[in-house]
């Protein structure tokens, strides 16, 4: 019995050292940086109401210089319809935290769409058939008027909503999509200082 | 990492010595059992030095199993994942590393690496042999993982026949016949098996089942002859096809059709004992997998899907084992594979060449220590050659208990597909190059101002190269007192040059190219463990459990150099990654476990049993983009299975009739395990003539 009783403590002492083993120290997170510019943030902006379904159809405009919506005849930056957003000037994606993202770069930008900005879950994932976006990307856009601004999605719902709930999940009780939410910095004065 | 694993071999060592002091005569009951699996020899499982896990044919008729995938369900350490198809994850490798056999020749036929386990009978099988940890010393690729060998029933003297049958839930039916015939110098069998089902849908009065309807016959002729004392011949053809009725909604639009699938194997040997020292044996096979999809839309009968897909593969193979001393066995082999695949997804039929020579030294230096050593040389048309040495010892300190450890190399070739496969899918717009034609094709998208931008150039690339594994399996085999038994085993297997799809270039659509590359590491670790304990004789419980770490080593050091984001899905702010986040590869439970409470009374004819498997939670997703597991709903829940049989042998133990029930609580997961159709009948009953 002596036997057993070692093997049974041998057993459980290894799947301790295992189990302590596997547990891997957790890194620094982002260090904090003051910033020099103003973030803005915009709440469920969306296109026009469709008169019959009552949901966001078209596009919507934004001004990121004037912080606000604006006409599609007006001078526009950033501009979004469905799961597209496009810019008038030019446009690239960098991987960071926002608020430590302080540097806008002067070549790489591209003109036409933001390409690869979100996710969609597809059909089996829960919750499906939903968009998020990616996280942890910086929209850096080049204004027309060579201004640099970086913009932030966070969410893609009215009332930006917590997207780990069942109420979420259910496509029923989803809210509407096609309202962004996203902040963003602009540098008025020409240079690339993000801060 | 490696400080605790030292530190906890240590503590083995100690446990070793402290083991010394003990006298204990309990004896190993179990000498007789051979298996060939492991070393191409027979040998007796107590020696052998790698984990090894054999079920019997008794195991397979008591529960009331039919295919092999609901075996395999219930062995420790292992799991049935579902990726175009059911396939077999062991100590955490994906279905594509482990080798599966039939008499030992490999089974042909998979779909993006996953061989579909329920297409293999469990009818006339002798027994299976499942052996853990790289294996490529013997068997070349995609024994990385690990081999599974079925091993089918060989004729018996004089005349035998039976009936067997199940049928229950969803119109499941299986049916087999088989006769056999054995005298001094002939012995013949034949053996055919219906498999079908009307399938399932998980979503009730949904348009489109979750399985189709299907009916599959195997049917397997042999004929052995034996010349002299000294010298056999034996011929195996064995025939499988499978017709699935498709029936379903794509875009509100009716599909139907009918998908094949066949696979033809033919396997004559030739074997001969020159001595009592020298044996040697010729193995030819031949082995044909084909599959044919023929959908229309039903309103007004255009083309859906017209595929098809045709595979080859054709070996020569000799061997000699050599017993040099009484302690020492050589086993040596050489071989020629040709492969060819022709298929609508690719340009044309394509083709390897591969030749290997293999080595063994099984040597017994001292009665309890017991050394194997060996390696495998592949030379192929493709990809560079390999080398696969193994090296394994066991030590067996008292009677009941053994020691064992190996350390040895895996590797996997690229297949077929990685290398040649072409397909654009038409619908969404985006591109899939096999690497060998990236360049061309890649070319001619630029000429046909289909690519935005390039973002890997393929002249840059090198050439797509085998995957390749290092790996460490240590453990015992304790028997503690008759009653109880207890084996142990620790594994880590360190992959580099993981073939993983990457994107080359962006198209003008807004989609990607895709192609492969040897980019990623891997690494899967853990512990796995069996306790079986017999009160009684005819009364058993065991229990098995797996501790599974499996994780891509560059996904920890990119979220270690914080490069990888996440979101919270409470606040929707981005946030770094921690380790203590990250969920390891995807699909791999960390936790694992079964147990089984089995009533064996063949005096009165009575068995009955009670399983139950765990699988953990284990990552599906991801939800957030960024490459990996890292938060809560990106999990599949865990969940237990419950399996229950019981069967009675009647007229002098000829007739059995049999009642199972699987999944007995009606355990479902619609969204994410589409293999579960919940509680399942059956009903069965077999007759033998012997």
């Amino acid at each position: 019995m002596k036997s057993i009783r070692k093997i049974t403590i041998g057993l459980v002492l290894g799947l301790l050292i295992m189990a302590f083993a596997s547990c891997k120290k957790d890194s620094d997170t982002a260090p904090v940086v003051k910033a020099d510019l103003k973030v803005n943030k915009v709440n469920d902006l969306h296109p026009p109401l469709d008169a019959i379904s009552g949901l966001p159809k078209g596009t919507v405009y934004y001004s990121l210089a004037l912080n606000k919506e604006v006409k599609s005849t007006e001078a526009w930056d950033i501009s979004f319809s469905t799961t597209t957003i496009a810019t008038s000037g030019s446009v690239q994606l960098a991987d960071g935290i926002f608020s430590s993202y302080t540097t806008a770069p002067t070549s790489g930008y591209v003109v036409g769409n933001v390409a690869n900005w979100y996710t969609y879950t597809g059909t089996t994932s829960v919750p499906n058939h939903a968009i998020f976006p990616v996280s942890g990307k910086i929209i850096l856009i080049k204004t027309t008027d060579s201004k640099y601004a970086k913009v932030e999605m966070i969410s893609y719902y009215k009332g930006n909503p917590n997207t780990s709930t069942a109420a979420f999940a259910d496509l029923a009780t989803r809210p509407a999509s096609s309202y962004y939410t996203f902040q963003f910095a602009y540098q008025a004065d020409g240079t690339t200082n993000l801060k | 990492m490696k400080i605790y694993l030292s530190i906890f071999f240590m503590f083995f060592g100690f446990l070793t010595f402290a083991q010394e002091i003990i006298t204990d005569t309990i004896k190993a009951t179990d000498l007789k059992d051979v298996v060939i699996t492991a070393t191409r020899t027979e040998k007796n499982i107590m020696k052998l030095p790698v984990p090894i896990i054999r079920i019997t044919a008794d195991d397979i008729k008591n529960r009331g199993i039919v295919r092999l995938n609901e075996i395999l369900a219930e062995q420790t350490g292992l799991t049935i994942v579902s990726d175009h198809g059911q396939g077999i994850q062991m100590q955490g490798f994906d279905p594509q590393y482990t080798m599966i056999m039939i008499d030992g020749e490999p089974v042909i036929g998979r779909t993006s690496g996953t061989l579909e386990l329920s297409r293999i009978t469990m009818a006339n099988i002798d027994k299976i042999e499942i052996v853990k940890g790289p294996t490529s010393s013997l068997y070349g690729s995609e024994a990385m993982a690990g081999v599974i060998n079925i091993i089918t029933v060989k004729p018996k003297d004089g005349f035998r026949a039976s009936v067997a049958t199940r049928y229950g839930t969803n119109n499941k039916a299986d049916i087999s016949l088989d006769a056999s015939y054995k005298n001094e110098k002939i012995s013949l069998s034949a053996f055919v098996n219906r498999n079908s089902s009307s399938g399932y849908s998980l979503i009730e009065n949904s348009s489109s089942p979750t399985v189709v309807p299907f009916s599959g016959y195997t049917g397997n002729i042999k004929v052995g002859y034996q010349i002299n004392k000294k010298s056999d011949l034996n011929l195996s053809v064995r025939y499988y096809n499978n017709l699935q009725k498709n029936d379903y909604v794509i875009d509100n639009r009716l599909v139907l059709g009918d998908g094949k699938e066949s696979n033809l194997n033919i396997n004559p040997t030739y074997n001969i004992n020159f001595n009592a020292k020298v044996k040697s044996s010729l193995r030819l096979y031949y082995s044909r997998y084909a599959t044919k999809s023929a959908l229309n839309y039903q309103d007004d009968q255009t083309v859906y899907d017209d595929s098809y897909f045709t595979q080859n593969f054709s070996r020569a193979e000799f061997q000699t084992d050599y017993s040099l001393l009484n302690n020492l066995k050589l086993t040596g082999g050489i071989g020629a594979q040709y492969e060819t695949v022709k298929a609508t997804r690719y340009d044309q039929l394509e083709s390897f060449n591969s030749g290997y020579g293999y080595f063994q030294a099984d040597y017994t230096p001292l009665i309890k220590l017991n050394i194997i050593a060996g390696g495998r040389y592949d030379m192929h048309s493709v990809y560079k050659s390999q080398f696969s040495p193994k090296l394994a010892a066991s030590y067996q300190l008292l009677n009941n208990l053994t020691f064992l450890t190996s350390v040895g190399k895996g590797y996997k070739a690229p297949d077929f597909r990685q290398l040649y496969l072409n397909f654009t899918n038409a619908v969404v717009g985006y591109s899939v190059f096999g690497y060998e034609d990236l360049a061309a094709k890649l070319l001619d998208l630029q000429n046909a101002r289909q690519i935005q931008s390039i973002l890997i150039n393929p002249n840059s690339l090198q050439r797509l190269n085998a995957e390749s594994s290092l790996s460490y399996n240590a453990g015992f085999r304790y028997a503690v007192t008759p009653k109880v038994k207890v084996s142990v085993n620790l594994f880590k297997n360190n992959i580099k040059n993981l073939i993983s799809t990457v994107i080359i270039a962006t198209k003008t659509n807004g989609q990607s190219v895709f192609s492969y590359l040897n980019i990623d590491r891997v690494s899967t670790q853990g512990v796995e463990t069996d306790i079986s304990y017999a009160p009684i004789k005819v009364f058993q419980i065991s229990v098995g459990f797996q501790y599974l770490d499996a994780y891509n080593r560059d996904d920890v050091d990119r979220i270690k150099n914080g490069k990888v984001y996440m979101r919270d899905p409470n606040t929707n702010e981005t946030k770094l990654v921690k380790l203590s986040d990250y969920g390891g590869l995807l699909n791999r439970s960390k936790y694992m476990a079964n147990a089984a409470i089995a009533y064996n009374n063949a005096k009165d004819g009575v068995f009955a049993s009670l399983r139950a498997i765990y699988r953990g939670k284990y990552g599906v997703s991801d939800l957030d983009g960024n490459g990996m597991v890292n938060m809560d709903s990106e999990y599949v829940k865990g969940y237990t299975l419950f399996n229950a049989s019981v069967s009675k042998l009647l007229i002098k133990d000829r007739l059995r009739l049999q009642f199972s029930v699987d999944n007995v609580f009606d355990y479902k997961n619609i969204n994410f395990i589409s293999n579960l159709p919940g509680r399942l009948f059956y009903g069965g009953l077999t007759y033998s003539i012997k």
